[in-house]
């Protein structure tokens, strides 16, 4: 580190700078980068808009009307269904923030906080829909939780008739949401904590009389929050959009809006898919109206946190309640995490298991060659796709991040975070709505129902979240570390290869398992652009999700969880082997 | 006399000459039909059926060189597919060749010209189909079917009970009532539009409306309020005393099969009389469980396959469909150890050797005489449907 402050200024006679005129590539990847996201998403959203008012030949309307729209507020089920959907969606995001606050207050740093990190990349890795089923064999009437009950107290001879998965208010989506949103969040915070210098402005609040619990609220948490408001923005998004988990963990009559826009598209009816198109438009407005006062919140805040530091009187609270929330928490999503892997890994070794038996009465490893005889297929699929997209994205981002930085160094001003803004675009929008103006586009041109054409629908929803999990590490690198190289190796791919790659191995490669794992969740774009002509693990465990036979949605469930959960650890002891010698690279 | 009799001569003078050219034709859509690969979009939750459609296919593929490939989707996503395709304007070659369909889904498909035409009259086994004694299998939902879909198996709602609770399981809708005040919290249905809580909508309604002809016109011209306010009585009284006090509801049936397995519910229900047999053999369903109707008959209806409009492999699908309407399909279908799907054939069309095959098969310990299930309801007129899920989510989805 010492070393460093020598070389922090360059001019034009750098060698360093003669190799980036070369560069100029570089300069095509942002157009190129946000191409991929742009054309399916603005294609989708006009392939939305125009049914949504009215225009849909296919079916015989030809004339734009807002008769659509009309439909979709006078759906009976439209307010309760708005209603619900604010409040597990927004709740189910500010809950995860607060969370993952508490986790960092209370715990961080500390033995229990780089125990709780071990945890974080495979609970991320658990796909969504997966992880909420098995919360439901885990918290239903008859799940494992009550039969433990029975076993113990003999209270509940047969499951009774609560409500404690699914609930009308939408409390039990709130919890399976933000038991999923809260790690990823913690992540994120993660790749920024180390520039914030915790320690040291905890120090100065210290040495001037404030408290710990001071420095965090004050002092922390605003920058923190500066720094992960693009992943909070896209769980806020994500929320108020989900539908698997919707559809497993959240309420049933009426349930949120984005499973009624998804019933109305897969309606007989074929006129209710232009209601469908217009609420998905309505929930695309929505989800902005709720980003936009989230961020006019900032500036009150701003001012709160003014009149803190300097007018707001000392408190000797001294009451140190972080902690063992902190703890109680961290507990409690190990075991939700861990509950719920057991007792799908255990159906997926069952012949037969009925309440309220704890374990199963048979054990058989049948649904297990039953699924082997046709995964073959699915399975190489699965990997190819998920190889390749998470392969291109992290190609076009890694680009993408190094021409911000050639930009930074020729001090051209570039927003870069208003690019970004454009990456969230697809997680903005219900993916059933804008998937099938997309999908008319690629028939139009003749390319549906192609491997490519896939490739890029998944490369939709890779790349956002690639750019997500890698910018905050690539953005926080010292320059001053490549500067030396530079110096030393003359050559800037040398430099790169040498120096910055293995610096940012750790995050380049979970930013990669990140974008495999979000490939596997992929469904409906599998479905819509491989028009059936591919299955995945995923589009084989939906198939098995809409039947009743649980021992196989586990078999499913547990493959569906295996390769993500492979390619996590070997993102996490890659680095490790490679710099097994190398103290403060582990 | 003469005016009368000329008009059946004509007709049967015409069947005889749709017979023969039929014939040639048919052996021209096999030829055809060879090296062709049909993707044929079918719900796959369901390994028993899965097992039974790879099992077809491999026959296809022996016998008439005629690939399929078993796309595990569900009729609304298979729509969306010809349906982007049709504003697309791909008329021909589509991905979708054959799918699994009836009802709303089949209503809704031909009113919008998304389905390939008349078919079923060119298929030899077509001809085996009891069309006299299962209505069903012309007219889907009362629309006509016009031979755009192969009938491929019956469907009749059905009860099942898990003895260990009830020893006397309710003969109608009102004994189910009195049910679910003794058993609260035991008993739900899927909440509509879901197909099969629609299903048991109507057939409340069948059995609390006087005079049922009503629902067998138009909606239009019928008291819809009037008509229907029985049924909401019935429905406002039940649903307290349902599962979860009726505050949730499942999506299908497939989920009130584990509730069942659960003892959540004691009671649930299925579109299909060999359901619970199966499910026993399984070992999704306890042994304890049997099948009942109510005594009013219970609605039943057929499903179908069919080819949209744009299917550039319509001959390998016809083959297809062909094969699943064969004896041979049909028997192993309709084995409740297989996957127990009642049969469309007429058994008085069958050589005695095809008839053998379904004698042959075991009819489950769960599953009812089929005397009893012969008491079928039909479907009230499809107009019924949208009207009475838009009233149901007014009422218990808001």
């Amino acid at each position: 580190m010492s070393v460093l402050p020598f070389i922090v200024t360059h001019g034009a006679n750098d060698p360093a700078m003669a190799t980036l005129k070369r560069s100029s590539v570089l300069t095509a990847i942002p157009a190129l980068t946000t191409a991929v996201f742009l054309i399916p998403v603005i294609l989708g959203l006009i392939g939305t808009w125009l049914p949504a008012f009215g225009y849909f030949p296919a079916i015989g309307l030809d004339q734009l009307s807002m008769t659509p729209w009309e439909e979709w507020f006078n759906h009976p089920s439209y307010k309760s269904a708005l209603l619900k959907t604010l409040f597990s969606g927004i709740g189910a995001s500010v809950l995860s923030l607060v969370i993952t606050f508490v986790l960092l207050i209370g715990a961080y740093p500390s033995v229990m906080f780089q125990r709780l990190e071990r945890l974080l990349s495979p609970i991320l890795s658990v796909p969504h829909a997966a992880f909420a089923i098995g919360l439901g064999f885990l918290l239903s009437p008859s799940g494992w939780l009550i039969r433990w009950i029975e076993y113990m107290t003999g209270w509940f001879p047969v499951p009774p008739n609560w409500t404690t998965f699914q609930d009308p208010m939408g409390v039990s989506l709130i919890i399976t949401l933000a038991l999923k949103e809260t790690p990823f969040l913690l992540f994120m915070s993660l790749a920024v904590l180390p520039s914030l210098n915790v320690q040291k402005t905890r120090w100065l609040a210290n040495s001037m009389g404030r408290s710990t619990r001071f420095a965090w609220y004050w002092l922390l948490i605003p920058q923190l929050y500066q720094q992960i408001k693009l992943p909070f923005f896209a769980v806020v998004a994500f929320s108020l959009t989900v539908v698997d988990i919707a559809l497993i963990a959240g309420p049933t009559t009426p349930p949120t809006l984005a499973v009624l826009i998804t019933q109305l598209f897969n309606d007989p009816d074929l006129t209710n898919r232009t209601v469908g198109a217009a609420g998905a438009t309505w929930l695309l407005i929505l989800v902005s109206i709720a980003l936009l006062i989230i961020h006019l919140l900032e500036p009150p805040l701003r001012r709160l946190r003014q009149w803190a530091i300097h007018c707001r009187p000392q408190t000797r609270l001294t009451l140190n309640w972080e902690a063992p929330v902190a703890r109680a928490l961290t507990l409690l999503m190990a075991l939700a995490f861990a509950g719920s892997a057991a007792v799908t890994f255990i159906w997926s070794l069952t012949l037969r298991w009925r309440y309220p038996d704890v374990l199963p009465s048979q054990f058989s490893t049948l649904p297990w060659s039953r699924i082997l005889n046709r995964i073959d297929e699915p399975f190489w699929c699965t990997v190819w796709l998920a190889l390749l997209s998470a392969l291109i994205a992290l190609f076009l981002v890694i680009l993408a991040l190094e021409n911000e930085v050639r930009l930074r160094w020729s001090q051209k001003k570039l927003n870069t975070q208003r690019i970004a803004w454009l990456i969230y675009l697809p997680l903005l929008i219900p993916q059933v709505a804008f998937l099938f103006g997309f999908q008319v586009f690629l028939i139009q041109t003749g390319w549906d129902g192609q491997f490519t054409a896939l490739l890029w629908s998944h490369l939709v929803f890779v790349l956002p979240y690639v750019f997500l999990t890698l910018s905050g590490p690539y953005r926080n690198f010292d320059d001053r570390y490549f500067w030396l190289a530079l110096t030393l190796k003359q050559q800037r791919g040398p430099a790169y290869w040498h120096i910055k790659f293995p610096i940012l191995m750790r995050p380049i490669l979970y930013a990669f398992a990140t974008g495999f794992a979000v490939s596997i969740a992929q469904y409906l774009p599998t479905i819509f652009i491989g028009a059936g002509k591919y299955s995945t693990i995923t589009t084989e465990a939906v198939a098995m999700a809409a039947g009743s036979d649980r021992r196989l949605m586990a078999v499913m469930a547990v493959w569906q969880q295996s390769l993500p959960l492979l390619i996590f650890a070997l993102a996490t002891l890659l680095p490790a082997l490679r710099f097994r010698e190398r103290q403060s690279m582990r | 006399m003469i005016k009368t009799l000329y008009p059946h001569i004509l007709a049967l003078s015409l069947a005889t000459v749709a017979t023969t050219s039929q014939a040639a034709d048919w052996s021209t859509i096999v030829n055809q039909a060879k090296g062709q690969t049909v993707y044929f979009h079918a719900w796959g939750g369901d390994e028993h059926i899965n097992d039974y459609i790879q099992w077809a296919t491999d026959r296809v593929d022996e016998d008439y060189g005629v690939t399929v490939k078993h796309v595990k989707n569900v009729a609304p996503n298979a729509v969306n597919q010809i349906l982007s395709e049709k504003t697309a304007g791909k008329d021909q070659d589509g991905a979708v060749d054959l799918m699994w369909v009836n009802g709303e889904n089949f209503a809704n498909m031909k009113a919008n010209g998304l389905l390939y035409g008349a078919f079923t009259q060119d298929l030899p086994n077509y001809q085996l189909v009891d069309i006299d004694n299962k209505p069903t299998t012309l007219f889907d939902f009362t629309v006509p079917v016009d031979n755009l879909e192969a009938p491929w198996g019956m469907a009749q709602l059905v009860f099942q009970h898990n003895t260990e609770y009830v020893q006397q399981p309710p003969q109608s809708a009102q004994e189910l009532l009195t049910f679910a005040q003794e058993n609260p919290g035991r008993f739900t249905y899927p909440a509509p539009p879901a197909f099969h809580g629609t299903t048991f909508v109507k057939q409340v309604l069948l059995e609390l409306t006087a005079d049922i002809d009503i629902l067998y016109a138009p909606v239009s011209l019928a008291n819809f309020e009037e008509v229907t306010q029985p049924l909401w009585d019935y429905l406002d009284e039940l649903h307290p005393l349902m599962w979860q006090k009726g505050n949730v509801f499942t999506d299908g049936a497939p989920k009130m099969k584990q509730l069942l397995n659960d003892s959540e519910i004691y009671l649930s229900l299925s579109f299909n009389p060999f359901d619970a047999s199966n499910a026993i053999a399984n070992g999704d369903l306890p042994d304890t469980v049997r099948t009942h109707i109510h005594r009013s008959g219970t609605i039943a209806n057929t499903h179908f396959v069919a080819i949209p409009y744009n299917s550039g492999s319509a001959e390998g699908a016809m083959v297809f469909a062909n094969f699943l309407m064969s004896p041979e399909a049909q028997a192993r279908k309709a084995n409740p150890e297989i996957w127990g799907d009642p049969t469309v054939l007429a058994m008085n069309k069958l050589t005695a050797q095809q008839k053998a095959l379904f004698d042959a098969l075991p009819n489950g310990a769960a599953t009812l005489p089929p005397e009893d299930l012969a008491n079928v309801l039909l479907e009230p007129h499809a107009s019924w449907v949208e009207a009475i899920e838009k009233a149901w989510l007014t009422r218990y989805s808001q």
